[in-house]
């Protein structure tokens, strides 16, 4: 087995002062998708944003071996981690060629496979991305974590108010990306982790509950309903 | 109708001039979240230097003037860009902090001013043109307008061209609607924060030249005097819209032209009512767009 690309031990984040997640370990391993599930206000979120240095963090992180968690945000990213921010956080005043050009970091970016994965952008390139709908919002936030190489990316919630159709491209759209590289994930959607991801890592009450394969958890009734209040079936935390 | 004409015009004349100073208070707002209060300081050290500059060269000759533009806007770039570093950086995030530092530096710079150059207002001389009047449907306008708006107008038409063609101008119109996504893209957005404020001490010292022209005079208070009403624009407009702080430039000061003129001097007093209605009606201004923190 390969080294994980990404290691965290004992993640405490906190938000005005207020403990948001309490002492969070796993590791994300080089390849494929690595689901983040947890009820509402687990900390899934808060521990994505405490990994990028967005919110306040105490704890080891380590991208490829090496310690990241002393690194602002900015640095952090150009070492190779791409992120997808819950609802988007699209740049609205700018166009979708803007909001595409301002995440470009390397000399060759990688335009054909964003173009390729999200043709409906090369149309609306001069459009202003707060015009878009919902769901193109959310592959102008994907390709921007896609048009660079990276090591990882951190994707959250990215199907989260979307229709089932746009589920689907957003979906099929991070099956393409996975290809390439290794994706941490926080999605509510259990249909699209069942689709996506290998593995899975729970999130109760700020701490890891859980972690292996993501099929285990999704197949087992007790545990899902346990740990995510539902049942797997197509459900929606 | 000459009076209306003129009384017009030189309300966008001197929108033009709150316009110079209050652009660069609206970026650094928008961007950084900082009440620049030592907004003024630049344009007074600007006015200062320019003013010794022209007397150098030759106070009447339009390349005095010229020069002493450019001077003024260098000098307030590099103040701003001082101040930038060594001030505001170490206070990131600190608001407050950096509210009370810059509130400190703008009277510790009056009082340095004032050991310089004095306390009274220095009377200064420009090229005659300015203190002439051209006809403008039978009013005579002072000269000194058209100066103001065809600079304003420059420094607008400049400050678009930067902010849509160039990958700054991006980073900080992205960055006044959402700094933190900026970062989360890989961008070091604390270059962009002494950038703007770079561009609006250089808009500022601009301003304070030509505000002494305007006034005739430099003193150690030309700054704050500014200042003030940079700072209504600038709510009125919406905190960090450029657009806002031009068109809110002129509405305020038009309407304080006519107010003084037809309301009995109560022009002060109109624009701080007009401050009053913004903020409970519409508290994010004209054009001004909720923001992501």
């Amino acid at each position: 087995m390969s080294a994980p690309i990404l290691t965290v031990e004992h993640l405490r984040c906190t938000i005005a002062g207020q403990q948001v997640v309490e002492d969070v370990s796993f590791e994300v391993p080089a390849t494929g998708i690595t689901a983040v599930l947890g009820r509402n206000g687990a900390g899934k979120t808060s521990t994505l944003r405490g990994i990028m240095g967005l919110i306040t963090r105490a704890g080891e992180v380590r991208l490829a071996g090496e310690r990241i968690d002393a690194l602002p945000t900015h640095k952090l990213v150009q070492r190779g981690i791409g992120y997808v921010p819950e609802d988007r956080e699209v740049f609205a005043s700018l166009s979708v060629a803007e909001n595409l050009a301002l995440a470009e970091r390397s000399q060759n970016p990688r335009r054909e496979f964003v173009a390729e994965l999200f043709p409906d952008l090369v149309a609306r390139r001069d459009q202003a991305a707060g015009t878009l709908s919902g769901g193109q919002q959310q592959m102008v936030s994907v390709a921007r974590a896609l048009i660079n190489d990276n090591q990882l990316l951190l994707v959250d919630e990215p199907t989260k108010g979307l229709a089932p159709k746009i589920v689907h491209e957003v979906a099929v759209a991070l099956a393409e990306a996975a290809a390439t590289v290794p994706i941490l994930l926080v999605e509510q959607n259990l249909e699209v982790v069942r689709q996506l991801a290998d593995d899975a890592i729970v999130i109760s009450a700020g701490r890891v509950a859980y972690v292996g394969k993501a099929a285990d958890i999704l197949d087992d009734e007790a545990l899902t309903t346990q740990l995510l209040g539902v049942h797997a079936e197509g459900a929606q935390l | 109708m000459s009076s209306l004409v003129l009384t017009l015009i030189t309300g966008v004349g001197l929108g033009a001039l709150y316009f110079l100073v209050a652009s660069g208070l609206s970026l650094i707002y928008g961007l950084m979240h900082v009440l620049n209060f030592a907004h003024g300081a630049f344009l007074t050290l600007a006015a200062f230097i320019g003013w010794r500059t022209a007397q150098a060269l030759g106070t009447d000759s339009w390349f005095a003037l010229v020069v002493s533009v450019l001077v003024g806007a260098l000098v307030g770039a590099v103040f701003a860009t001082l101040t930038e570093l060594l001030l505001i950086r170490p206070l990131y995030e600190r608001h407050i902090e950096q509210v009370l530092v810059t509130v400190g530096l703008s009277f510790a710079a009056i009082a340095l001013f004032e050991g310089i150059w004095g306390s009274d207002p220095i009377t200064i001389a420009g090229p005659a043109w300015l203190k002439q009047t051209t006809a403008v449907l039978g009013a005579k306008i002072p000269n000194v307008y058209w100066v103001l708006m065809l600079t304003a107008g420059i420094v607008l038409a400049a400050l678009v061209l930067f902010l849509k063609k160039t990958r700054y101008g991006m980073i900080i119109r992205a960055g006044v609607e959402n700094r933190q996504m900026v970062t989360a893209l890989g961008i070091d957005v604390r270059r962009a924060f002494t950038l703007v404020f770079a561009i609006g001490g250089a808009a500022a010292g601009i301003g304070g030249v030509l505000a002494m022209h305007y006034m005739t005079f430099v003193s150690p208070h030309l700054g704050q005097t500014l200042l003030i009403f940079a700072f209504i624009v600038t709510v009125v407009g919406g905190l960090g819209s450029l657009a806002g702080a031009a068109v809110a430039s002129v509405v305020v000061a038009v309407l304080q032209q006519f107010a003084n003129f037809y309301l009995g001097g109560t022009g002060d007093f109109i624009v701080v009512i007009l401050l009053a209605v913004v903020l409970l009606v519409r508290p994010r201004g004209l054009m001004g767009r909720k923001v992501a923190r």
